[in-house]
């Protein structure tokens, strides 16, 4: 078993950021957070996670095309979030691929938790 | 013979004495050459029996020796001698000459008194009998004279009421008639015919009986193109082809009154039946005739040609689809088309023809003249005026108005989708800019209310951020809706569409008594909902802009058979009876310049009737106002 469950979030509005923080504290969890795609990308890079959950409208690089970037990513569970979808006929690739999508504002943020502890491992 | 011996003697002159002119054994006949210059004669012994007695007058007669005066009897007579002496002795007599010298004359002076007035009254006479043949002679010439006078005059008017008869005619056919019964009644034709010659062809038409008779020949009659008289042959030729014998045929060509008529080819030709020849007074008078004919020709020609210009001019006119109207500088009508006015109107002013209106039309080209482009509004339609002056002096004007209502509708669409879609994107930035704020305050509020740990009061506290956070989240939803280009009709209730709408306004109304009444939750209406949400807002924009602060603005929905209605009831001043017919008129608005458009009353309209519905009203001044919302919730 990890030592700790590794969480990506890639989100432009800090208070989303920080309820992250927030929601998965203690010591089970490792959050790391990135203010845009470009970061996010970057750092997902390097580094493996257990889950990521980006925010689709960003400024410079979105979250679609954050996808298309890493474009593998194994195991990891990759959900997206987003105020607004758009449209996304031309997204159902990325769709099948990633496990979730969650619109905001959130209707059941613990239930967020809920679900991560769920598919740990 | 018998001698007598006699003395003649004469009266002098000179001096008035008596000269003795001669003894005679002569014969007195002689004497009568001298009649008058003798003055008295003697007489001495017998008579003269000379048979011819000369015809003397002398005024004495001096008788000698004279026994019978019976025998001097005849001498006496034709003598007639004023005064007769009687004597026996020549002594005697010679005293009495003396005397009788005295006495001559006076009877002298008496008798050429009496001559000179018996000469003048022979001149008299011979004046009177000269002036009276003078005077007859005169009278008879002024009478021969007036007699021309009057034969003229007749013969003008004549003409003259010839020419007055002409302009009645337009045809052809009536004119060569005319001519020719007035030629036969002058007597100066008996038949008329219209020639044509081209170099080597000629024509020759004439009426016969109703019609028009038209014989042509190959070759070339008339050469010197002037008045000529046709030669014997010409008139053998038409005599075979009209089956007639044919007289004396003379061509008077008619006048060429305009440059670009080939009228030089064309003539008149009269037919004399008669042998007698034209009389100089005839030829001027078939001249005068010509001249008119050719005149008359021309004129019909023309009038024709007018005729058929106005015609065609006027079927354009009154055929084309826009309006036109020839106006004066003061907006008087002069002239219009089917399209400006189905009525013929008596002088008006074409703004209040066309526009119905009491005044100029504002954006008129004849007071503004600098605009770029000129549109007036005009029976619930907008128009672009065209305006053409017609002379330079800038009295009249020629206006074409061009419907540009749809080109209207659609700019004003547009730019109405202009300024969505431009809200549209500002309003998606924005909301995007809040939502996630509030998506994420909402989050972490979740969060943080899931802590046990917490104090009531600061859950309390967090419980009040959560619900202002979801408000302000439904309002950006609302917007959103709002200002959505979707187009899709959906089934939806109005009181789902007063609901998005209402907080939208809030700003508005909540200065005033709002009540709603609002009762078609079962029934749902097939609209596209953010444009019926723009008709409630526009509704509920206008009832608060006319009411006080405090007044109350009433909300009511009902059912009816077959509608949804809703009513928006305010306690505004009203609208004035004289704004009402203009109240959905595109632009119409009582806000001042650059306020409002004026779009909204129109547009809401539209969109109403564009789901089958209605958009009424009533007001009262001082009342305030209904509109009314009716929409039918049928398929």
């Amino acid at each position: 078993m990890d030592p700790k469950i590794r969480l990506l979030i890639i989100d432009d509005e800090p208070l989303i950021r920080r309820a992250f923080q927030k929601l998965f504290s203690g010591s089970d969890y490792h959050v790391v957070v990135a203010e845009d795609g470009l970061q996010g990308l970057e750092i997902w890079q390097k580094h493996h996670f257990d889950f990521v959950f980006i925010d689709i409208l960003m400024p410079g690089l979105n979250g679609w095309e954050v996808l298309e970037s890493k474009s593998e990513w194994g195991s990891t569970r990759v959900q997206m979030m987003s105020a607004f979808t758009g449209d996304l006929s031309d997204k159902k690739v990325w769709i099948e691929k990633i496990d979730g999508f969650l619109p905001k504002p959130f209707e059941n943020v613990m239930g967020i938790k809920q679900w991560v502890e769920s598919h740990k491992a | 013979m018998q001698y007598w011996t006699s003395r003649a003697y004469e009266k002098s002159e000179a001096d008035n004495s008596f000269k003795f002119k001669f003894k005679q054994h002569a014969q007195f006949s002689d004497l009568s050459q001298e009649l008058g210059s003798v003055w008295f004669i003697e007489l001495d012994h017998n008579p003269p029996v000379d048979p011819v007695i000369p015809k003397l007058r002398p005024p004495l007669l001096i008788l000698l020796n004279s026994d019978n005066l019976a025998d001097y009897q005849k001498v006496l007579n034709d003598w007639q001698p004023d005064i007769l002496l009687l004597a026996n002795q020549k002594s005697e007599i010679d005293g009495w000459i003396e005397k009788l010298q005295i006495q001559a004359l006076t009877r002298s002076k008496k008798r050429q008194t009496q001559k000179t007035q018996m000469d003048r009254n022979r001149e008299l006479e011979l004046l009177a009998g000269n002036l009276e043949k003078l005077v007859e002679q005169r009278t008879q010439w002024i009478e021969a004279s007036n007699r021309e006078q009057r034969d003229l005059i007749r013969s003008d008017r004549r003409f003259v009421q010839f020419l007055i008869d002409l302009s009645f005619q337009n045809s052809k056919e009536e004119l060569l008639n005319s001519f020719l019964q007035e030629f036969r009644k002058l007597r100066l034709a008996q038949e008329i015919y219209l020639l044509h010659q081209d170099s080597d062809h000629l024509t020759l038409q004439h009426f016969k009986g109703h019609n028009f008779q038209k014989i042509q020949f190959n070759e070339s009659w008339w050469t010197s193109r002037e008045i000529e008289t046709l030669g014997e042959n010409c008139s053998r030729k038409l005599s075979s082809v009209v089956g007639r014998p044919v007289g004396k045929l003379v061509v008077f060509p008619l006048p060429a009154y305009f440059e670009n008529l080939a009228t030089e080819n064309w003539a008149l030709v009269i037919e004399r039946g008669s042998a007698l020849a034209l009389g100089e007074g005839d030829f001027s008078n078939i001249k005068k005739h010509v001249q008119a004919l050719g005149l008359t020709l021309e004129k019909n020609r023309l009038e024709n040609h007018n005729r058929l210009s106005a015609l065609r001019w006027e079927k354009v006119f009154d055929g084309a689809l826009d309006p036109i109207a020839i106006i004066t500088k003061n907006f008087e009508i002069l002239r219009h088309n089917k399209n400006f006015s189905k009525n013929e109107n008596p002088i008006k002013k074409c703004y209040s023809v066309l526009a119905g209106r009491n005044d100029v039309c504002p954006q008129c080209p004849l007071v503004s003249t600098e605009l770029e482009s000129y549109e007036i509004q005009a029976s619930h339609r907008t128009f672009q005026v065209m305006s053409h002056k017609i002379d330079e002096s800038s009295e009249f004007f020629l206006h074409r108005y061009v419907d540009i209502t749809d080109v209207q509708d659609k700019r004003v669409q547009f730019i109405q989708n202009e300024k969505l879609s431009s809200i549209g994107q500002i309003a998606e930035q924005m909301a995007h800019e809040i939502y996630n704020p509030l998506a994420g305050i909402l989050a972490l509020v979740e969060i943080l209310l899931a802590d046990e740990t917490l104090l009531a009061t600061t859950k309390a506290d967090l419980i009040e951020i959560q619900k202002a956070a979801v408000r302000a989240q439904k309002v950006i939803e609302n917007l959103q809706d709002f200002v959505s280009q979707e187009n899709e009709v959906t089934a939806i209730t109005l009181e789902e569409i007063i609901d998005k709408t209402l907080p939208l306004l809030k700003m508005n109304w909540r200065s005033y008594k709002l009540h709603l009444d609002l009762h078609t939750q079962s029934k749902k209406i097939h609209v596209q909902p953010q444009l019926i949400s723009q008709v409630v807002y526009n509704l509920i924009q206008n009832a608060c802009q006319s009411m006080e602060k405090g007044k109350s603005l009433q909300l009511k929905s009902f059912l009816t058979s077959d509608s949804v209605v809703l009513e928006v009831i305010d306690q505004g001043s009203g609208i004035p009876e004289a704004l009402q017919a203009s109240l959905f008129k595109p632009f119409f608005t009582t806000k001042a310049t650059g306020e409002g458009t004026g779009l909204g009353l129109s547009l809401s309209k539209q969109f109403v009737e564009r789901f089958g519905g209605k958009l009424t009203f009533s007001s009262r001044v001082g009342q305030g106002s209904t509109f009314r919302m009716e929409i039918p919730f049928g398929s």
